[in-house]
């Protein structure tokens, strides 16, 4: 990675840092500032769609520890952040614990699950283990709404309560914002330092080939399902948050195509950096909240077509925006950053 | 080149950034006061509507909708809206996704005086603390009436709970039953929330004299066989089936039973059950199905599917309705008609805005004043279309009343007179039966 202008490198700690320079601290104060005060102004119309997005972004950041970094597709994500949802919101009801248990509880319990569905990963791979975590998918959910009918309820919502800390009852969207953007920050936080362990060089080793992998000493069976722990984990802590926040859910929030679109947040940021699932949960939800506007907008413009076919102009641009996306860079939203960075800090000058 | 391209990229990523408050709307309209001493009607008041235009259910709710919103764009244009005060409708495509519908809810709760959400469970399973902090009636036409959430909240009307119908055809059968022992019922259910709703009903059917032996989910996945369902259930013989299946399924289940050698209606007249469905045909349906397949069927019909019951100017209407919807929309005459009940439902609307407007002036005419003074007034209201709807605060279910008829021999004849429902989850709520 380039540096800018005049900075060098003379330890390897200065290697490893995350914010290298002055200008980099002074760059996340800032951020965390507007972090601290648009929400302030922001109507509740959009830090909703922030909380959302903050939410997916998590799904999203562990998705791409086992898909990105470690190189096993997972079409399961959805499936696993219900099991963190269902065990926070059951923790809460039946045993009255607290939302700051329930989290990590509910963080556990998803890696848990992720761990046994993640124990093929080691005999299959590509596409039969597209396989396996298209049937944890389903199974999770089957579970969810038929054995475990009693206590879950089944396909009716579960409901439970919004998170409190210190008497304060986190019921708004600006407060929980400020709830939901602190454990998106930790969880970034966590992944970005994770990539650069041993065990993120081992995830990253495996991706490229795992058999030089192991000829090297990298223990595959370990390091496969504990990608695949670590991701639930980051789907079992989202699920908690979404439980908290919608406060009422169903089966029908984690369905299939939830996972098919955290595959697609984390294709079109790109995949194997952490940047990437942060842009391309950005990109995706700023693109469906312009399809969501775009019927009501549209029919009083072209009064002839139903509102479904409006809808569906939208949903066939917003497909072709993703396809033409990702034929004019493959590598995603995180690497045409990194291009425009570099670009960036060489200008004006041409080498 | 890169250079270019990247900065490029980077200069139209940023000021897509910069533009998302105002893409999404940032700051909420406001209308002004009106000046004192004189009412001041608004150039136009917005509802909103939540369906599925692009997503899974989208078979089962668009239909209702098209026929919702072509009501409104008539009474635009002949009335010039309600009482001159022109309706604009913010329809929305949730997609089934329930992000979609939490982001519209909260987008356009400001502009709109009343929403409505066909077979949008989620929606309401979700938001329906939302719909009491902020005082917003919800019109429900299916798979989410306040009977979901029974005590009701006060805020969500419309609605009919398959759970109320089972329970009124098994009264019917339970009149006519002539047998000493115990009828034998079945279930066959739709695996889809609204389709749910009898799962709870064995308690109620067992306390009027039945016997359920099977219940069977069929899921939710189009055209797709149902043949292990249907030899379970087939083995249990059953006297009565109650379905719930939507009508892609229910097409292929009709299929599938005959292929079975099943025969439809009652045992003493050689027939293996009877079979029951939740919800009416209309003629599009029956188009798509063989009419030897549907002969035996008994089904809960909403309106007059040839209007033999509900006279003339129901007929009127409805034609006038479907001619409208072909005109606007430039649909050919062969192609499907909208839903019957997306008439009623926007006649009812209208009806509750109405009264709102009366009560406190357009002035003063808010989402608050729609939730309290509109709907909860509605006192036997005839939509020609439908049975009289009535709403109250204690029980915001509108229909009472059904019609159950039976398809036999090419033609189509009325069980019984429109009797009133009974209110199932209220039976189980008082009885202390689970119910959610």
């Amino acid at each position: 990675m380039s540096l800018p202008c005049g900075t060098f490198n003379t330890r390897y700690e200065q290697v490893f840092a995350v914010l290298r320079t002055r200008t980099h601290w002074a760059m996340i104060a800032a951020l965390f500032m507007v972090l601290a005060i648009l929400p302030l102004i922001l109507s509740s119309h959009i830090l909703t769609v922030i909380n959302i997005m903050l939410i997916v972004m998590i799904a999203v950041l562990g998705l791409n520890i086992v898909t990105g970094y470690c190189g096993q597709i997972n079409f399961g994500q959805a499936a696993f952040m219900a099991v963190g949802a269902y065990s926070s919101g059951l923790l809460m009801n039946h045993f009255g614990l607290s939302f700051w248990l329930c989290l990590p509880a509910a963080g556990i319990m998803a890696t848990l699950v992720g761990i046994l569905f993640g124990m093929p990963s080691v005999r299959v791979k590509g596409l039969y283990l597209a396989l396996v975590t298209l049937a944890a998918q389903f199974i999770i959910i089957y579970v969810i709404e038929t054995p475990l009918q009693s206590l879950t309820g089944g396909q009716w919502a579960l409901r439970t309560s919004a998170p409190k800390l210190w008497g304060i009852t986190f019921n708004t969207q600006l407060k929980l914002f400020y709830l939901i953007a602190g454990i998106t920050a930790l969880m970034t936080f966590f992944a970005k330092n994770l990539t650069r362990t041993r065990v993120g060089r081992n995830f990253v080793a495996v991706r490229d080939n795992d058999i030089a992998a192991e000829v090297m000493g990298i223990n595959i069976f370990r390091t496969k399902v504990l990608a695949f722990a670590i991701c639930s984990f980051y789907a079992g802590v989202a699920g908690s948050l979404w439980a908290h926040y919608q406060r009422a859910f169903t089966t029908t929030d984690f369905s299939f195509m939830q996972s098919i679109w955290f595959v697609g947040m984390m294709i079109v940021g790109g995949m194997g950096t952490t940047l990437g699932p942060i842009l391309g949960t950005l990109f995706i939800t700023l693109l469906d909240q312009l399809v969501l506007r775009f019927t009501p907008a549209m029919i009083s413009v072209l009064p002839v077509l139903t509102a479904a076919q409006i809808s569906s102009i939208a949903m066939f641009a917003f497909a072709l925006v993703i396809i033409v996306f990702l034929v004019w860079e493959p590598r995603g939203l995180a690497h045409r950053w990194q291009i425009f960075k570099t670009s960036y800090r060489l200008w004006p000058f041409a080498y | 080149m890169i250079k270019r391209t990247s900065i490029v990229f980077g200069v139209v990523i940023s000021l897509l950034l910069l533009a998302l408050p105002v893409l999404i709307g940032c700051a909420p309209k406001e209308t002004p006061p009106a000046p004192p001493g004189k009412v001041v009607k608004p150039a136009s008041v917005g509802i909103a509507a939540f369906v599925d235009m692009t997503g899974p259910i989208r078979a089962m709710s668009y239909p209702g909708h098209v026929g919702y919103v072509t009501y409104w764009r008539w009474l635009n244009e002949t009335k010039g809206g309600i009482d001159g005060v022109p309706i604009k409708i913010i329809e929305i495509d949730t997609a089934y996704d329930i992000k979609k519908m939490r982001a519209g809810y909260e987008q356009y709760k400001s502009e709109v005086l009343t929403m409505e959400a066909q077979g949008q469970s989620p929606f309401f399973d979700s938001l329906y603390e939302n719909f009491k902090e902020d005082k917003m009636p919800v019109y429900a036409s299916i798979g989410g009436s306040d009977a979901f959430l029974y005590p009701p909240t006060g805020w969500i009307f419309g609605g009919i709970n398959t759970s109320d119908l089972f329970g009124g055809y098994a009264a019917w059968a339970m009149k006519n039953w002539k047998e000493a022992r115990k009828p034998k019922v079945a279930l066959l259910l739709g695996d889809y929330p609204g389709g749910r709703f009898p799962l709870f009903c064995p308690p109620y059917l067992e306390n009027m004299g039945m016997e359920v032996v099977a219940t069977e989910l069929v899921p939710y996945r189009g055209l797709t066989s149902a043949m292990d369902q249907l030899l379970r259930v087939t083995k249990a013989k059953p006297d009565f089936v109650f379905t719930t299946l939507v009508v892609s399924q229910l097409i292929i289940v009709l299929d599938e039973l005959r292929g079975m050698g099943i025969k439809l209606g009652p045992k003493a007249k050689g027939g293996d059950f009877e079979l029951f469905y939740s919800y009416g045909f209309d003629k599009d349906m029956m188009a798509a199905m063989r009419p030897e397949n549907w002969d035996g069927i008994v089904v809960a019909q909403v309106s007059g599917w040839d209007f033999r019951y509900y006279g003339k100017p129901g007929y009127e209407f409805y034609t006038l309705m479907t001619d409208k919807y072909m005109e606007y929309y430039n649909v050919p005459k062969e192609r499907l008609a909208p839903s019957i009940a997306g008439f009623s439902m926007g006649m009812i609307m209208a009806e509750a805005i109405k009264k709102a407007a009366e009560k406190v002036g357009w002035d003063r005419l808010t989402s608050e004043a729609v939730g309290l003074y509109g709907y909860p007034e509605i006192k036997n209201f005839e939509t020609g279309l439908c049975p009289t709807i009535s709403f109250s605060k204690d029980d915001p279910r509108g229909q009472f009343g059904y019609l159950f008829r039976l398809y036999k021999d090419g033609t189509t004849d009325f069980l019984q007179d429109i009797e009133t429902l009974p209110w199932v989850f209220k039976w189980l709520d008082e009885h202390g039966k689970p119910f959610k």
